[in-house]
């Protein structure tokens, strides 16, 4: 039991840690928009949009797919497609192309 | 006195004012301390900051760190269940796993398992029933696996869980009591992910290895696992 307690003590000393590694990096959206996914795949629904010109955190990448968070809260999946320019013009590293990309 | 000593007289004093004068003004330059508290309170010039302090060709390189995207591509947790040898004998099932996503679609995954009657039988005897068999049973294999129905599982107005079916399917290598096995397993099951970190998994899988003919041996799991 004390274990137990121990360890609730030492999980509640790293949560402010835990707060502060939150800082991701932004990047602005450069085509006309980009869809917010529930899910990391296309067959999930678009819940909302994030428009040119916007602000977005990007949290983190799965498989081919970016967690982004708008200036508004909203947040989604994003295709790595759809948010390759962005991610480039940042400086940050996109993944390799493929040949099923598409470029409008 | 005449007019030429007084002319005389007007020149030594103006030549000894210009000499007094000259010397004091060098004074001043000899006196520490005056360029800088002049320079201090004067406004500077555009560019005379620039002028001020020359570049250092040794300066360092700052520190510019770009920030990273955190990938989340492996999924690792265990699972709990149950087995059934050969639609004959019961035992509980437990295990660990490792899954790498190489697309939003495909993935692969190597796990752990072995079967145990520690807890089986705690629950049977919570719900009636016979007990587990006691069995040596321990496994490991290599499954590759695709994400065939997805879905979302709309919980409240602002909170969705979404969820898919996959298909599983892979080989391995089975310890069945005494016997070692070259194992295959196909089947299938439920992910949800109620956070972007977290997976809940019911899966169905038929174990299969050839022994006097083609032994299935069905496991049902329960199991969690977190993204990293």
């Amino acid at each position: 039991m004390s274990y137990l307690r121990w360890w609730i003590w030492v999980c509640c000393g790293l949560l402010p840690l835990a707060a502060q590694a939150e800082d991701y990096p932004s990047v602005e959206i450069l085509v006309p928009f980009v869809e917010l996914h529930t899910a990391p795949d296309e067959r999930y629904p678009i819940h909302d949009i994030a428009e040119h010109g916007q602000q977005v955190s990007v949290i983190k990448r799965r498989a081919r797919w970016y967690k982004v968070r708008t200036s508004e809260g909203k947040q989604g999946w994003v295709s790595d497609e759809q948010l390759r320019s962005s991610l480039t013009a940042a400086g940050l590293a996109s993944l390799p192309e493929t040949s099923s990309d598409y470029h409008p | 006195m005449t007019s030429q000593s007084t002319a005389l007289i007007r020149r030594a004093r103006q030549s000894a004012m210009i000499l007094s004068v000259l010397a004091s003004l060098s004074a001043c330059s000899l006196w520490p301390g005056y360029e800088n508290d002049k320079r201090d309170n004067a406004r500077p010039l555009p560019g005379e900051e620039a002028q001020a302090q020359p570049v250092d060709p040794n300066l360092e390189r700052p520190d510019v760190g770009i920030k990273q995207i955190k990938s989340q591509d492996y999924e690792v947790g265990g699972y709990a269940g149950i087995i059934v040898f050969d639609r004959n004998h019961t035992s509980g099932l437990y295990g660990v796993r490792a899954a790498y996503h190489k697309s939003e679609n495909f993935f692969v995954e190597g796990n752990y398992a072995f079967a145990s009657t520690v807890g089986y039988n705690q629950a049977r005897n919570l719900l009636g029933g016979s007990d587990g068999a006691d069995i040596k049973y321990k496994s490991f294999g290599f499954s590759a696996g695709y994400n065939l129905i997805p879905g979302d599982l709309y919980v409240s107005r602002g909170y969705t869980v979404p969820f898919v079916i996959y298909g599983i399917g892979g080989f391995g290598f089975a310890k069945f009591e005494d016997d070692s096995h070259t194992s295959y397993s196909l089947g299938a099951g439920l992910k949800m992910m109620p956070t972007d970190w977290l997976a809940i998994r019911f899966e169905l899988r038929d174990q299969a290895w050839s022994a006097y003919g083609i032994d299935h041996n069905a496991e049902f799991t329960f199991g969690l696992a977190g993204y990293f």
